[in-house]
Order: C-alpha cells, then sequence, then structure tokens
C-alpha cells in the first residue's frame, strides 16, 4: 500500500540532496537516491549514502552509512562504518565497522571492532586490529567531484563538484586520474593478497 | 453469525501442516578442537572460512588474533541450483566460484557441511580451487552426514567454544539427496588433502580433518605423548569411517 522505499528511511532523514550539511549541524551530509558520484570524497562530517559512489572517501573521526538503497564501489576510511546496502571495496574504521543484515559486502575490513549482523552478506578478509588514525587520515589532499544524475528520465546533469562539509574541493575532471586511484583500487571480486 | 462464518472459514480451509522447526544441534568437535591445537604458532593464523559470515565465528577468531577470511561457498553454487543445471560443469564455468589470489595461502579452512551440498562430482572441482590456497599443511575442517536426505540448505555452524560446534538448520525437512561420502571418495578427489583424523557424531554424522600431504608425502615427526604436549601430528591418524 505504502512506497516501501518511503518507509526504509528513517523520518528525520534530511531530503536528498547533494548538498552536505555543514559541520556542527544535525544530519549526516547526504547523497540522495537519485545521485551519482564519482571521484574522491574527503570531510569532517557524518555522510549517509542513498545514491550511488564509486572512488574513494575518507572522512577520519566521523561515520560512513552507506543506507539500504547505497551501491558503493569505493574505499572507505573513516571511524565508524555502517553498510545496510551494497558495497564493494575495502573498509577501514577507528572504532567500528558494522554489516547490517541486509548489508552486502565483497571487500576487506580492517577494524577494532566488526559486526556482522545475521543475514548480510560479506566476501572478503576481516582484520580486528587497532586503525590508527592517521590510516584514515593518510593524504590531506583530496577531492570531489560529482555527477548528478536523474536516474528516473535516465538524462545526466552537467558535471558537478562538490565540498562536504566545506573542507575540499579540488575536482580533476579530464586530468587522466580514474576514480578510486589511490594506490589500490576497489576490490573486484578477488581475494587480497596476504604478506 | 460470526460464529457460522467461522466455521465457513474452518471448512474452506484447512489446517496447513506448520513446517518443522529447525532447533540447535551442538556437538562436542574433537576434529575441530584438533585443528585449533594444531594451527601454527608464532603469527596471526589465516583462517578461511566457506560458509556464511557469522559475528560469532568472528569473534572467535578474532579472539586469537587470527586473520579471518569469508567466502561462501554456497552462495557460489546458488546460480547454478536456480537455473536447474545444478552440476559440476556449471560450477566450473562460474568464473567467480572459490577463486583466489594465488599467493593466499591458509593455514585452515572451513567447509563445515557444505561439502554434503556440492553437485556429484563437485569435490574435485573444490579440491582444484582450493589448492591454490593450500600451503603444505593446510587443514580442511568438515563435517559430512551419514544421512541418505538432507535438508534443502546448509546448517548455520557456529563455534561456541574450541570444543563445541553448533548447526542449525533452517529446517527439519529433508529433501536433499546426501551424498554420503566414503573416506576413499574424499581422499581421491579432495586431492591434496588427506583425512588424517574422524570422529563420528551421534547426530549421524562425521566430522573430518584433512590435511595438504607433505610435499614429501611423509607423515611429520609428532610429538610423544607424556612429554608435557599433546600429541600433534599425524603418527597414527584416527580414522572412524563405518566400513566402505
Amino acid at each position: 500500500m505504502w512506497n516501501r522505499d518511503d518507509e526504509s528511511q528513517p523520518q528525520d532523514q534530511p531530503r536528498p540532496s547533494s548538498r552536505g550539511t555543514g559541520p556542527g549541524t544535525s544530519g549526516p551530509a547526504l547523497i540522495g537516491p537519485s545521485i551519482a558520484v564519482r571521484g574522491k570524497l574527503a570531510g569532517k562530517e557524518d555522510l549517509r549514502i542513498e545514491g550511488r559512489f564509486e572512488g574513494e572517501i575518507r572522512v577520519p573521526g566521523n561515520q560512513v552509512t552507506i543506507g539500504r538503497q547505497g551501491k558503493v564501489e569505493a574505499e572507505i576510511r573513516a571511524r565508524h562504518i555502517v553498510v545496510e546496502g551494497e558495497l564493494a571495496g575495502n573498509l577501514v574504521a577507528e572504532e567500528q565497522a558494522v554489516v547490517r543484515a541486509a548489508g552486502r559486502v565483497e571487500g576487506d575490513i580492517k577494524a577494532p571492532n566488526v559486526v556482522l549482523e545475521e543475514g548480510c552478506q560479506f566476501k572478503g578478509q576481516i582484520d580486528m586490529e587497532p586503525v590508527g588514525k592517521e590510516e584514515t587520515e593518510e593524504t590531506s589532499e583530496s577531492s570531489a567531484e560529482e555527477k548528478q544524475t536523474d536516474e528516473s528520465s535516465g538524462e545526466e546533469d552537467a558535471e558537478t563538484t562538490k565540498e562536504v562539509g566545506g573542507e575540499s574541493e579540488s575536482p580533476s575532471p579530464g586530468s587522466g586520474k580514474k576514480p578510486g586511484d589511490s594506490g589500490r583500487a576497489p576490490r573486484q571480486g578477488r581475494l587480497p593478497k596476504q604478506g | 453469525m460470526n460464529g457460522l462464518l467461522e466455521l465457513f472459514r474452518r471448512r474452506k480451509e484447512p489446517e496447513r501442516e506448520a513446517p518443522a522447526e529447525s532447533r540447535p544441534v551442538r556437538f562436542r568437535a574433537r576434529g575441530f578442537s584438533f585443528l585449533l591445537e594444531d594451527l601454527p604458532g608464532g603469527r596471526p593464523w589465516r583462517i578461511l572460512d566457506l560458509g556464511e559470515a557469522d559475528n560469532v565465528n568472528l569473534n572467535f577468531f578474532a579472539g586469537q588474533g587470527a586473520r579471518y577470511t569469508v567466502e561462501s561457498l554456497y552462495r557460489g553454487i546458488l546460480p547454478c541450483r536456480r537455473s536447474g543445471t545444478f552440476d559440476v560443469d556449471c560450477l566450473a564455468r562460474r568464473q567467480d566460484f572459490l577463486r583466489f589470489d594465488s599467493r593466499t595461502e591458509f593455514d585452515a579452512i572451513l567447509a563445515w557441511d557444505l561439502l554434503d551440498y556440492l553437485p556429484p562430482g563437485g569435490l574435485d572441482l573444490v579440491a582444484s580451487r582450493l589448492a591454490p590456497v593450500a600451503g603444505p599443511s593446510t587443514l580442511l575442517y568438515s563435517v559430512v552426514s551419514r544421512e541418505p536426505k538432507l535438508p534443502p540448505r546448509p546448517a548455520r555452524c557456529r563455534i561456541i567454544d574450541g570444543e563445541t560446534v553448533e548447526m542449525t538448520h533452517e529446517t527439519e525437512v529433508r529433501t536433499f539427496p546426501g551424498p554420503r561420502y566414503t573416506q576413499a571418495q574424499l581422499d581421491e578427489s579432495l586431492t591434496p588433502f588427506r583425512v588424517e583424523r574422524s570422529y563420528l557424531l551421534k547426530i549421524h554424522a562425521q566430522e573430518v580433518l584433512l590435511r595438504t600431504e607433505d610435499s614429501t608425502g611423509s607423515a611429520r615427526e609428532g610429538v610423544e605423548e607424556g612429554s608435557g604436549q599433546r600429541e600433534r601430528h599425524r603418527r597414527s591418524p584416527e580414522r572412524n569411517f563405518p566400513s566402505e
């Protein structure tokens, strides 16, 4: 009777928007269900992804949540990472990584505390060792390149840049650098090499 | 009026038989206990779990400082089962079925009851896919059923402690044909692994601990019992398979 997609979103969520909330505001920055982003994303506030993201995310000291509708191919570094949707890529969490029952993760997890809820799908390696903050803050250089897509119409808007939390903005369209080029590409269904 | 309606409804809808509920079954897992004792010391264990991701098992191995890898064997099988072509050729065609980086080498592989859910000939394929990630002394742990019929899906297997494993099936209904492997089948099909120990369980199943054969083909020197250490290596393999 009711739209289940609407039900899956908490009532206090901001409306889908490419605009992040500034630091100190109540809700996390949101990448809404109709938005697709490619590139590097860095900031100092919580982030929730309900749309598509491909590349790399670094929000040291903050939380990243991949919502039920979220589809992400990226390496994620944050304090706390929660996956309710789909993720292909490695996770490094300073405190905790949680894969919810509906979550699907194909990638490696490194965090001192990992929770795999019953029913979740996980494929990869788990390393439950303390993560130094420097591991989530490896670079001060960051960029964000956002491509907004109206999925309902199939039309793509012009590429725009995005600043998250007022932290950084250095898009490099045409630089030739592929999304996620950070030395470690997101995993694509292969187990990692072990030392 | 309401009473009549209720009577009519009952006549129209005969009571359906409620599906049998699954209940967890715990067993003393001597084979698993032996596996833990025989894992190498001095570095983090490298464990490959072919079952479903499970927080209990994760925490068990995390507590041991192990590197824990999950690769669900059953999810690799599912597309073939769903397509109706449940044979080894279908599995072999799947490039993502148990494919690993060739440089990964695990100390132990946990196959739980999953070998029972392979199509005929599937053991050889699994062995060939696991061989690249098996070292000179990798242990393979499995629980194989003696029953002719199995529940349609593998059990959720949880490590309760170092000596106890709990298996829970979604249903008690048994529809899947059990392969009832013999030791000879396991030895022959799971090369380079060979059965080193097996323990009959009261739940009509058998714990099996296999190990990759040394390159020399010889058994390693064991430590004498009574010298303060338990005999750890295979001087006299315990094999309790029923007569074949």
